[in-house]
């Protein structure tokens, strides 16, 4: 089997992002100097990964016969090691991805900037800015919740939503 | 249909409270420069809103059960994005400002299908607009710059209107955004992302992700995992209303003592909270004031006896707890009954909610003008009258609502079956005359600073709870014969109190 072939079976059985994908391209391209240069380190391969990563953004010309090469040679040595990184990112990632959904983008960007600021943040915290704010109430729900059952106005949800307001949307 | 209205004019959906929501134009975002533009933004997308919602009817069953309609109040300004809570419970995400009052004036005065502007947004508007003026109302101004008949504000034609970017968050694009911001980290900045983000949403969706197999998230669309979650379950609902003000002054110390304040209310809710099993939903600060909305009854949060030994000994506690330690009153009310729980909003922006009849109530009887304290329903009245005494209040009349709603007032633990001693009790002799003397060694002893403990154990059913009520009796009167003055004290713990006896 062709090992780039081999390579993308394993990516895509573990969802990895395109993005995902291309950094881990970067990192086996530079894999043959890693190892003939540290096979006697101790560094993980999360330390080798994370130590290439850094100087891949450089690189420009990808030759795919060494790629495959060193994929290949990658994949004997370290097969193992690197799924459970890439399975590891892409569980946190998905989860992220999911409850990132229930909160609104400007805390997102918070909370992004403070983990890589890495610092702890002393709780409360304020941040000030200028804004339009739109408050937006239907009514007449608290008067059909009354007349209706939940278990209808629970069917009847997906529809007012699609078009109205609540819930599930297309 | 409105979230996703709201990103298309490059919004931001930040809080869904019950059947309504906030969303924000804030400078330097979305390619909107100035609060001009920020503002006649908003205004049309609240206009379009209006439109696409009018009359929309619902069906309950074959008929049409009602029709749903929308009002929007936009207010302008500068706001305080306040980061509450803590690291190991739960934090919440509060806008505290201007804007906010505005708004909580307009709603007020605004009808369904209207759409109202604050002053402030209107002197920004008519930068951009001609707005009808004769629709102003009141001394303020505040301008209703849509009503039934359409549209009250036109572009000028010698100014162009501003074209936001459509919100990146929207749709697809969101997944894609996160993708690459996850990209940018490496995994231990991963799982911190990963643990902040789970602090601000519900605790049963956090739950649900830490415990649903990565193939199920993979193998199944984000509308089957949304309609997966989303249950009719019992549950108990408490709104909280602490009593105080949240308006932002111009001296930042007065603001921080504010942000200080705010933090202090949702730990000691949350303390409460874990201290009974319960879960907040929200903390929000809007038109009624400061909110804060827990129930129990949801996934990992629902127990035998549940409305006598968790909810309704919580809802006094955390009431108690704020009135003590904080100093502050609040009015909480307090609903029972079955209810939509699962999420709201759309597939790109949504959040965990609990609707229903029973939930809408419970908000009244917070606001209830004859709240003592604590207000609850019939249906919490009858599930725990057997452990608590309810003062009966006049029905009110709860907006939304038909008939006059019956209310009660919980007064006090009734303590009814427990503690009552026993008209023909026999034996344990040679136990009440070890706790007689046990008891007499503290009530006579000089030495004031000793204290002593006494254990009962046995197993359910052998009368330990007879043997202490006989027991109290008899060291009661003889300790009154003995002309002695001694205060005798006691606390009956429930269920859900977990430790609070030994805290």
């Amino acid at each position: 089997m062709n090992p780039h072939h081999l390579f993308l079976e394993k990516t895509t059985l573990l969802s990895v992002t395109p993005n995902s994908l291309k950094i881990m391209e970067l990192s086996i391209l530079n894999y043959d100097a890693l190892c003939e240069d540290d096979d006697d380190d101790d560094s993980t391969v999360e330390e080798i990964l994370s130590h290439k990563l850094d100087q891949l953004g450089e690189e420009s010309d990808i030759d795919e016969d060494r790629l495959a090469r060193q994929m290949m040679k990658m994949m004997k040595k370290h097969a193992g090691a690197v799924s459970k990184i890439l399975i590891e990112r892409s569980k946190i990632s998905e989860s992220i991805s999911w409850l990132a959904r229930h909160v609104p983008f400007c805390l997102l960007k918070d909370l992004l900037h403070d983990v890589e600021e890495g610092l702890p943040i002393a709780l409360p915290y304020a941040t000030y800015r200028r804004c339009a704010l739109l408050f937006v109430d239907i009514s007449g729900f608290t008067k059909l919740s009354q007349i209706m059952s939940v278990e209808n106005l629970s069917k009847v949800k997906p529809i007012h939503c699609r078009t109205a307001c609540l819930s599930v949307e297309k | 249909m409105i979230i996703e209205k709201v990103m298309v004019h490059g919004g931001d959906v930040l809080k869904f409270a019950g059947d309504s929501i906030f969303a924000e134009w804030a400078i330097n975002e979305h390619g909107l420069v100035t609060i001009e533009e920020c503002t006649a933004v908003a205004a049309l997308c609240a206009a379009s809103i209006a439109e696409c919602c009018r009359d929309f009817p619902i069906f309950g069953g074959e008929k049409t059960a009602g029709f749903l309609n929308v009002h929007c109040s936009l207010g302008v300004g500068d706001v305080a994005a306040v980061h509450i809570g803590d690291d190991r419970l739960r934090r919440e995400f509060l806008l505290l400002g201007d804007p906010i009052d505005q708004i909580s004036v307009l709603e007020k005065d605004v009808k369904i299908r209207e759409v109202a502007a604050s002053p402030e947004a209107v002197v920004l508007l008519t930068k951009m607009f001609n707005i009808d003026t004769s629709v102003c109302t009141g001394v303020e101004k505040v301008a209703i710059i849509m009503d039934q008949s359409g549209r009250r504000f036109k572009p000028r034609l010698d100014v162009q209107l501003p074209m936001p970017l459509p919100n990146e968050t929207a749709g697809k694009d969101r997944k894609e955004i996160l993708s690459m911001i996850c990209e940018s980290l490496d995994v231990s900045q991963l799982k911190h992302l990963l643990q902040l983000i789970s602090l601000y949403v519900h605790p049963v969706v956090a739950k649900d992700e830490s415990v649903v197999s990565n193939f199920l998230k993979l193998n199944s669309s984000a509308q089957e995992r949304m309609q997966a979650e989303a249950e009719l379950r019992d549950v108990y609902t408490m709104f909280i209303m602490p009593l105080i003000s949240s308006e932002l002054k111009r001296e930042d110390e007065l603001n921080q003592a504010l942000f200080q304040r705010l933090n202090n209310i949702l730990l000691i809710t949350n303390r409460e909270l874990e201290n009974y099993g319960g879960h907040l939903r929200q903390f929000i600060v809007d038109d009624k004031g400061v909110v804060l909305l827990a129930t129990f009854g949801l996934r990992g949060a629902t127990f035998p006896n549940m409305i006598s030994c968790h909810c309704l000994p919580c809802t006094t506690a955390l009431h108690n707890a704020l009135q003590v330690e904080l100093g502050i009153d609040c009015q909480i009310g307090a609903t029972f009954g079955r209810a939509y729980c699962g999420v709201v909003g759309g597939i790109s922006r949504h959040e965990y909610a609990v609707l229903g009849p029973c939930v809408n109530l419970s908000a009244r009887l917070m606001c209830s003008s004859c709240n003592p304290g604590i207000l609850v329903d019939n249906s919490v009245r009858l599930r725990a009258k057997t452990e608590f005494t309810f003062n009966s209040l006049q029905p009110v009349k709860a907006k939304g609502y038909v008939n006059p709603v019956p209310i009660f007032e919980p007064i006090s633990a009734a303590e009814k079956r427990w503690g009552k001693p026993i008209r023909d009790f026999v034996g344990r002799k040679e136990q009440l005359n070890y706790i007689f003397r046990w008891a007499k060694h503290i009530a006579y002893s000089k030495d004031e600073k000793k204290s002593k403990m006494l254990y009962i154990q046995a197993e359910s059913g052998f009368g330990k709870s007879a043997l202490i009520s006989q027991a109290l009796l008899e060291v009661r009167k003889k300790i009154f014969q003995k002309k002695k003055r001694v205060i005798i004290t006691r606390n009956i713990s429930n269920d859900g109190d977990r430790m609070i006896p030994f805290r």
